[in-house]
């Protein structure tokens, strides 16, 4: 069995963290997003894997050459859509196939459940706010109407965007999109039957992000390197990578992931729900809960953390809070609701004393000044706060 | 099998103070098979030079480098030009009885041997219409037959032609069962039900088929040297130079290598073996478990069905918990290991510093450093440090 | 450099030959040969160009032994009469060599007197008609007999026809062997090999070893030794592209993890004992060596104010050393035969040596009294970029060391920052630059070592004539070429020289030259004066260094992939330079 990940998007709405890199490659428990999709195609015994890459293709391609697996990488040259990029792996496929998007969490499960339904099929999973996706009608089993992101949807089935196809489609291609394609392949008469996906997740909003590291923690098989010390308190699932050090008397409450060559200091508080990256530095008396920190960062001592998504190379100097608060932001051009602490984009610099809630900071923006608070604002890349 | 198989191969693990191998090439050769060839790969220097040509074991052995690891039937194909007739292949990771593979040898070939299992998900499935195999399936969840594929099977070389039209599977690998496949097809290939059949595919599994080596195994302590007041009972080998002082006391059946010091006052109990140059000290009490070769229980230490690899060394009063207080099974990364009672994996080159506590289920890469009073628990990649 | 490769076991030797020399393209090469010994004479297939076509058919020869060779001309045109083997006046030795006889024109004339036939216009074939004058029954002792008469560099594979067995000895050009089952291995470095084996042994100076498919014996002036047997576990995974479409953009995107693992590999305690206090350095190096060489100049001597002398290692021999000093040798291979040539020179003065490199138990380390290793990991491109990085990390991180680790903050941010300007699109830039016949590259103080090593990777794989200036030096000459024909690019960065390098550019800009500044983002009096500007985010010096050293790597690259160069393999060049 085949299986093509497209990894060629952008993923605009979650900037400024797809600033640098694609939204495929956002580290969910230290690992990309499609590296999760990747692994789940494995376990459920998917070798001959082909990725379709666009945007930032380079990161893309040095990550899965990382990989220790013969995958076969295409290029999509402009980013028109979905069954645009499918096509350009046209000559590569040799049967039935899976097409799943690099940038959403399936489970093995679902995967093994597409596979071993005969083709076509597409996964969908039943969904609270459908507005953000293609809303499915299913009669008898079968996808009989297929809508684009409806202005209003109550729940509905959606599309997972993850499909099992008889060859001939790869042949047949002519819409820019997927969801087009399924309709036209209706309108043809197929039959496309509906599978229910166990396990599927999309990150829409940054601040999704901060849920969906959560449940990816939850399965890490903990496992320990490094130097620690032994007045270290280490309860529930925790990972420490190779190269890192724990000062004394922090306490780490799983789960919770350290990458590799990380220091973290004395008397600091981590997790639950936490994951850093490699080369991050955390000075002592720190704490942090919920959040999702990357590489090369470095947060000052005193600081306080919670529901916050950091990018790479940040610096926070020392006793910066970050907490959730609820608010209103402007997103997409309209208000939205919401509640979390802070996406914080590459390159941040932000000093002493600061207070962020409910706020989106550019990649490269400054924050100073002591005592400065920021609430329910969005701070545009390069942005100076004084 | 991590730790265990950082520095050899996983046929080279001792197992009652011999490499699993050599055991089978035992029961084979006693099967009336002397000439063998091995396909090694992985630091393979390490089987070449235990077994050499073979003559210390009554055998030929030759050798035969499978290039790269890819697959059982690749494994096959690399041993191609040296195989003239009917032949047998085995796993060499696995434990055999004689009287099985002396059963297999009168039948036809093509044959495969297959045992019933309790726990056959995590096997190759076979089903059979009468005793031709009619089905093989992957590893799988779902469990129909409880018949499982034990990786020995009687052959002639017209197998060769097959493999070579086999293409590599999903991942990457050319495999047996794809060839045998035709033979399925035809109708042709017979099965061999096991007697015994124990498999090593965790390291845990080691214990138990230490337990079972020992079972057979006669005492000899005729080269070792035995003090005054030390009590034994059930079987005991000791080899050349180990000095067994006084006041210990050894409820067999164990194995301990050649130049050990054991005691004064140790106590050693069900199915351990010991390997050489091993120091099980003062007040130290081992139950059930392998201890490899260079590796120190000093002073005042409790080791229960573990097993711990070479150069080791546990400072005084270091201790190893093999039972959960809820008495449940114990789970390792996530893996039931259907044990009770089950104390550390540990890897070589590990120390402990004194009065270090270990959890049941703990497993310890190789080359880790513990500070004295620590608690270790979980999974510790290799060269982790614990500091004070 | 010439690559060499033996096989003695028990498959067809041709194949495994073949995919040996293949693996050894990436040292850069214009012909190539394999021989293989039959019954009586030899299998012989050599030719010119590139390996890749070549598959031996099974029926041509099913020998299990022989040995190959890519050629990269030095004595004699690349043509299919000069692509080793060579072979004797008689059909029955063959021999393959790696290095240069320096005598040999002397040593052809005795020969050509006493009536030997030479077919080619090579140094090396005097060494099988050497070896069938001195051959006795033995070929070992026939090259015993030889070897002496031989000066210059060299490794030498023989067969004689009939045999299993292969003589290799070795002098001042590397050559390690392979241990198998059944089955050995020689080449002149270990990629060959890999995959059949992962156990080596490297032969010292002065080595000759017999090798059959059993056994191998060393003998070293006649005196047979022992070897240790090296493991190195490199899997065929950590020589592969991934999907990127040439090794060269995937070395320049492993850069900034290749950085971060330099500078983690050297602490104040593994830091070479002679470097902690040594009162001034002399670096030597070749090509892009040289130019980490000059980097490291500019930034010790303005950090911690110890003086520091660049050499480029085939001008130190006429240089006369110092009285005291710590020679620091770099060389990526390690083989680098003026590099080496250096050391030696050093090590004869009684300096102390440190050699920089990335490969273990290359010559490089045997020659030198400490080592620190890159840890770039294997660089296939021709155009050393990872490696570099990886030179300028442990040199920086030598200068943070010396300065009390003022530094770490600085150096712990450098490989974010490089992966940020890793995605500046360049395009613009390239189309600008590719169809010119010449590019300047200006830069002032240590930015100017970095336009040297810019242009020189312009050079290697576009083929573009590009040529770097110290800004201030443009005035005195190079100048008069200025002209909308010939793109400037200028690094003008915040800092002592922003100012002099604008009104440089202004020059520039008033006759009509084109210029491609490297500039600070948000520097609108920079982007309002030059036709395009690549900005890079603010940073300290040594992070530009670093960022400025990326950008042009890639704008290299691209420029070359848009002119559809052969990039890994660039005509003319070779990966390590083992001739002086």
């Amino acid at each position: 069995m085949q299986a093509v990940i497209l990894a060629g998007g952008e993923g605009k709405r979650l900037r400024p963290l797809t600033h640098n890199r694609p939204k495929v490659l956002i580290p969910l428990a230290n690992k990309p997003i499609i590296g999760h999709v990747i692994q789940s195609l494995i376990q459920a015994g998917i070798r001959d894997i082909i990725i379709v890459v666009g945007y930032r293709q380079e990161q893309v391609i040095k990550y899965i050459s990382s990989l220790p697996l013969d995958i076969q990488v295409v290029f999509q040259d402009r980013p028109l859509g979905t069954a645009h990029a499918l096509s350009f792996a046209r000559e590569l496929i040799k049967g039935n196939f899976l097409v799943l998007p690099g940038d959403n969490y399936i489970d093995e499960d679902s995967v093994r459940a597409i596979m071993n339904t005969q083709p076509d099929a597409m996964l969908t999973k039943e969904h609270s706010d459908p507005s953000n996706f293609g809303v499915v009608t299913i009669h008898n089993g079968m996808i009989t109407h297929i809508v684009e992101k409806p202005a209003s949807a109550d729940r509905l089935s959606v599309s997972c965007g993850i499909y099992h196809f008889r060859r001939d489609v790869i042949h047949s291609i002519t819409k820019k999109t997927l969801t087009e394609e399924i309709t036209a392949l209706i309108d043809q008469k197929r039959e496309i039957k509906a599978i229910e996906a166990t396990n599927w997740q999309d990150a829409i909003y940054p601040w999704g992000l901060i849920t969906l590291n959560t449940t990816l923690l939850s399965g890490i098989q903990p496992r320990k390197g490094g130097t620690i010390s032994s007045s270290v308190i280490i309860e529930g699932p925790v990972i420490i990578g190779s190269g890192s050090r724990i000062g004394p008397f922090t306490h780490i409450t799983g789960p919770v992931i350290i990458g590799d060559n990380t220091d973290i200091g004395s008397h600091c508080s981590i997790g639950p729900g936490v994951s850093i990256g490699m080369r991050t530095t955390i000075d002592p008396y720190t704490s942090i809960q919920t959040s999702l920190i990357m590489n090369d960062c470095h947060i000052g001592s005193r600081s306080h953390l919670s529901s916050a998504v950091i990018g790479d190379g940040c610096t926070l100097h020392s006793a910066v809070i970050v907490s959730p608060l609820s608010g209103s932001l402007i997103i997409d051009e309209g208000p939205k609701i919401t509640s979390f602490g802070a996406i914080i984009g590459d390159s941040v610099f932000c000093g002493p004393d600061v207070t962020i809630q409910n706020s989106i900071i550019g990649t490269s923006a400054t924050i100073e000044g002591e005592r400065t608070n920021v609430r329910s604002r969005i701070i545009p890349d390069k942005g100076l706060v004084i | 099998m991590r730790p265990l198989t950082g520095s050899r191969p996983k046929v080279m693990i001792p197992v009652a103070s011999r490499p699993m191998m050599e055991h089978l090439i035992g029961v084979v050769r006693d099967a009336g098979i002397t000439t063998i060839a091995i396909v090694v790969g992985y630091h393979e220097d390490a089987v070449r030079n235990h077994f050499g040509n073979g003559s210390n074991l009554g055998v030929t052995i030759t050798y035969i480098r499978q290039k790269e690891q890819r697959g059982t039937g690749d494994a096959l194909l690399s041993a191609e030009s040296r195989i003239h007739d009917r032949f047998l292949l085995l796993n060499g990771d696995m434990l055999l009885k004689k009287e099985d593979i002396s059963a297999i040898l009168t039948g036809n070939a093509p044959c495969m041997a297959v045992y019933s299992s309790d726990h056959p998900g995590d096997y190759g499935l076979v089903t059979l219409s009468h005793t031709m195999i009619s089905s093989l399936a992957e590893k799988t969840k779902k469990s129909g037959s409880n018949l499982i594929n034990a990786g020995m099977y009687l052959l002639d070389p017209d197998i060769f032609p097959f493999l070579h039209t086999v293409g590599s599977s999903p991942r990457g690998e050319i495999e047996l069962t794809d060839a045998l496949e035709h033979y399925i097809k035809e109708g042709r290939l017979s099965s061999h039900q096991l007697s015994y059949w124990c498999d090593m595919g965790n390291p845990w599994d080691l214990l138990a088929a230490n337990e079972a080596m020992l079972a057979d195994c006669c005492t000899d302590t005729s080269n070792a040297v035995i003090e005054q007041g030390v009590t034994i009972s059930g079987s005991l080998i000791a080899g050349s130079g180990t000095v067994i002082h006084a006041g210990t006391y050894i409820e067999g059946n164990c194995i301990i290598g050649s130049n050990c010091r054991i005691g004064p006052h140790a106590y050693i109990r069900g199915s351990t073996s010991i390997g050489d140059f091993c120091h099980i000290g003062h007040a130290t009490e081992i139950k059930n478990s392998i201890i490899m070769n260079n590796t120190n229980v000093p002073h005042f230490s409790y080791v229960g069905d573990s097993i711990i690899g070479s150069n080791c060394n546990l400072g005084a009063g270091t201790k190893i918990a093999n039972l959960r207080h809820d008495k449940k099974t114990i789970h390792i990364g996530g893996t039931d290991t259907r044990l009770r009672k089950l104390g550390a994996i540990i890897g070589d080159n590990v120390l402990f510093g004194i009065n270090c506590s270990v959890n049941v289920g703990t497993v310890i890469g190789n080359g880790c450093l513990f500070a004295p009073h620590s608690y270790i628990d979980g999974m510790y990649e290799d060269n982790m440090s614990m500091r004070r | 450099m010439c690559g060499i490769v033996g096989y003695t076991g028990f498959k067809s030797a041709a194949p495994i030959l073949t995919d040996g020399l293949r693996k050894l393209e990436y040292r850069g090469y214009d012909s190539y040969g394999i021989v293989i010994p039959e019954r009586t004479g030899f299998f012989i297939h050599k030719a010119c160009g590139r390996i890749s076509g070549y598959i031996p058919s099974p029926e041509v020869s099913s020998g299990t032994c022989g040995i190959g060779h890519t050629r990269w001309a030095t004595h004699g045109d690349p043509s299919d009469e000069n692509a080793h083997p060579h072979t004797d006046c008689t059909n029955s030795i063959a021999i393959v060599h790696n290095g240069i006889i320096e005598n040999y024109s002397e040593l052809k004339r005795g020969l050509e007197k006493r009536g030997h036939v030479f077919r080619s216009e090579t140094d090396s074939e005097i060494i099988a008609h050497m070896l069938e004058e001195a051959y006795n029954g033995s070929l070992f002792s026939a090259m015993k007999q030889v070897i002496p008469y031989l000066t210059g560099s060299f490794a030498i594979l023989a067969v004689h026809a009939g045999d299993g067995e292969i003589v290799a000895a070795r002098f001042k050009s590397p050559l390690a062997l392979g241990i198998g089952d059944g089955e050995l291995f020689a080449g002149s470095d270990i990629t060959p090999m890999i995959g059949f084996t992962n156990r080596f042994i490297f032969l010292d100076d002065g080595d000759i070893a017999v090798i059959t498919p059993e056994t191998y014996v060393i003998y070293a002036d006649g005196i047979k030794v022992s070897r240790d047997i090296q493991q190195l576990d490199l899997s065929p995974d950590q020589v592969r592209k991934g999907g990127f479409p040439h090794f060269m953009l995937k070395e320049i995107y492993e850069g900034p993890d290749v950085f971060a693992d330099a500078i983690r590999s050297l602490t104040s305690e593994t830091l070479p004992e002679p470097i902690k206090d040594a009162g001034s350095f002399t670096v030597v190096g070749c090509g892009s060596s040289y130019h980490a060489g000059l980097i490291f100049k500019y930034l010790m001597e303005e950090a911690v104010a110890v003086p520091v002398r660049v050499e480029i290692g085939s001008e130190f021999k006429y240089a006369r050393t110092p009285l005291s000093e710590v020679i620091i040798g770099i060389s990526q291979s390690g083989e680098t035969a003026d590099t080496l040539a250096a050391l030696e020179k050093g090590r004869c003065h009684n300096h102390s040596t440190v050699a920089i490199t990335n490969v273990l138990n290359s010559s490089i380390t045997r020659m030198a009294e400490n080592t620190c290793f890159m840890h770039a990991g294997p660089e296939i491109s021709v155009a050393a970029t990872k490696s570099f990085i990886a030179q300028t990390g442990i040199l920086m991180q030598i200068i943070n060391i010396r300065s009390n680790e003022r530094y770490d903050e600085v150096l712990g941010r450098i490989s974010h920052l490089m992966q940020i300007v890793s995605l500046e699109p360049l395009t613009e830039a390239v189309n600008l630059c590719k169809d010119s016949l010449h590019i300047f590259f200006v830069g002032r103080g240590v930015m100017y070592p970095v336009m040297m090593e810019g242009a020189l990777k312009m050079k290697e794989i576009s083929y573009i004539h590009a040529e770097a200036y110290a800004a201030g030096e443009l005035k005195h000459g190079p100048f008069a070429l200025l002209g909308p024909e010939t793109p400037v690019i200028a690094v003008c960065l915040p800092g002592r020289t922003y100012h002099v390098m604008i009104s440089n550019i202004k020059e520039m800009k008033a006759r009509k030259t084109p210029v491609i500044a490297i500039g600070e983002e948000n520097d609108t009096e920079l982007s309002d004066i030059v036709d395009i500007m690549i900005p890079v985010p603010g940073a300290h010096l040594w992070q530009h260094v670093l960022q400025v050293t990326v950008l042009l790597q890639l704008f290299a690259y691209h420029t070359a992939a848009a002119l559809g160069r052969d990039i890994d393999k660039p005509r003319n060049l070779a990966k390590s330079v083992t001739v002086e």
